[in-house]
């Protein structure tokens, strides 16, 4: 029995899946363009920057779980650091990761250690890299704070997600020098991530950063897909715009369903 | 086998939860109670080898006479008394709450009220209007702070029918957009993840 007012959730996630694997399927035949992402790029220019200083690498997953509904930031936010930690093995930069949360600590050391492993540099991964700190927020942002403080690191990435200590992580990178890279899909933290961070990956950018880093065909090709039910998404909401402006509510009701 | 067993659990469980968010089955509900209880046994042991990370870090700073040993030594005291105090007297000792009450609380509520300056240093970098955007941003940030203040409203009374249309319209219209497409992502991240195309959490290629 479906659920009531799960109806038009269920057909819209059947939908998106369908987009998804059509646009994986096709990009084995012909790979899709992905538009230039500036706070991806900007990644390469952080870590070689702190590799010219000689000085440390700052990465965090963000301040969630994988056992919630933002999972899905988590994992795009692991992408990210999996990317850091390639870089900081090629040019031999320290690294320094943050975790907030007991489950996701397995999954950040693993990325990273076998980034250390896929740059033929396992010597050079040392267990202080990945650092648990805590699931109460503020003690997690309190150690953040200090890690960038004490380290004087000279990049930080921000990716996942985040609450009220997002404002407080930008500006801590702003007062030791470093270049902010931020990436987030919580709505509230974005303006203060904008503000004040040198890139902010927005929303979907951050979901799409695997793909982008990666450039896997079949991510791209879910890439792709994904845009598909964005369209989708962008013509139901139109006509039930227009429908709702004459009085009609066929959409709204579909929906509601 | 490795690869395999992983992405194959991951794909059921997964199943299993989506199944239970759109459907009213009794066996299914009851499936997903037991599994959200397995999920409580799984994270105790990512606490414990989290914990252990944390001691052995905290541990050897002490012991190699780091700068920031007193900090390390302060952190694992306080970490075996909350333990302690919680698994031997109960969560209801005045040992336990003692931690939460006189040291938690306070430490967190000083920190939140520093967002407050970190705010005002980021919108003042932010606000200088050296381009179209900038300056767009400083003239609505500036019309939105004057609304917003008591005294804002008594100078000019026509401003916050203004900025009431600038967030009910213009600002929630761009904020349901990054919503929507972030909800689509997601939902595209989970896929790939549960169907096995996305490997790269368990430290695995695609091949």
């Amino acid at each position: 029995m479906l659920i009531e007012g799960r109806v038009a959730g269920l057909v819209f996630t059947l939908i998106t899946i369908g987009t998804m694997l059509y646009g994986i399927n096709k990009a084995k035949s012909k790979l899709p363009d992905v538009r230039r992402i500036a706070g991806l790029e900007a990644i390469d220019e952080a870590v070689g920057r702190a590799t010219e200083m000689g000085k440390a690498v700052f990465c965090t997953p963000g301040w969630a779980d994988i056992t919630t509904s933002t999972a899905g930031a988590t994992f795009a936010a692991l992408d990210i650091v999996g990317h850091v930690a390639r870089l900081t093995a090629r040019y031999d930069t320290r690294l320094v990761v943050a975790v907030s949360y007991p489950n996701v600590y397995p999954l950040a050391e693993q990325t990273v250690q076998q980034a250390y492993l896929v740059e033929g540099k396992r010597e050079k991964y040392d267990q202080d890299m990945v650092r648990f700190t805590s699931s109460e927020q503020y003690a997690y942002a309190a150690a953040v704070l200090g890690m960038i403080q004490r380290e004087k690191v000279a990049a930080c990435v921000f990716v996942g997600q985040f609450a009220s200590e997002a404002v407080d992580f930008a500006e801590a990178a702003v007062a030791v020098g470093s270049i902010a890279i931020a990436g987030t899909t919580s709505t509230y933290q974005l303006p203060f991530f904008a503000a004040a961070c040198d890139y902010t990956l927005i929303g979907e950018e951050l979901l799409t950063a695997g793909a982008y880093i990666s450039k896997d065909t079949a991510r791209l090709g879910s890439v792709h897909g994904q845009d598909l039910a964005k369209l989708i998404a962008f013509g139901v909401v139109l006509l039930g715009a227009i429908l709702c402006t004459f009085n009609i509510n066929v959409v709204v009701d579909l929906l509601s369903k | 086998m490795k690869r395999e067993v992983p992405i194959v659990l991951a794909g059921i469980v997964g199943l299993i939860q989506i199944l239970e968010h759109f459907f009213d089955f009794e066996a299914i509900a009851a499936v997903t109670v037991e599994l959200q209880n397995w999920v409580i046994i799984v994270s105790a042991f990512s606490l414990a080898l989290a914990a252990i990370n944390l001691a052995i870090n905290h541990t050897q700073k002490i012991s190699a006479k780091k700068a920031g040993a007193f900090d390390s030594a302060l952190l694992l005291i306080t970490m075996v008394f909350t333990a302690v105090a919680g698994i031997f007297w109960g969560m209801e000792s005045s040992g336990f709450k003692f931690v939460f009450n006189a040291i938690i609380d306070p430490a967190a509520s000083a920190f939140y009220a520093m967002a407050a300056f970190h705010v005002a240093s980021a919108a003042y970098r932010a606000f200088r209007a050296h381009n179209a955007h900038a300056a767009a941003l400083l003239i609505t940030g500036v019309m939105l702070m004057i609304a917003k203040a008591p005294i804002g409203e008594a100078w000019f009374p026509w401003m916050p029918t203004i900025t009431n249309w600038i967030m009910s319209v213009l600002n929630l219209a761009g904020v349901r957009g990054i919503m929507i497409s972030s909800a689509i992502g997601m939902i595209c991240v989970s896929a790939r993840i549960l169907l096995g195309i996305d490997r790269s959490h368990l430290g695995l290629g695609r091949d």
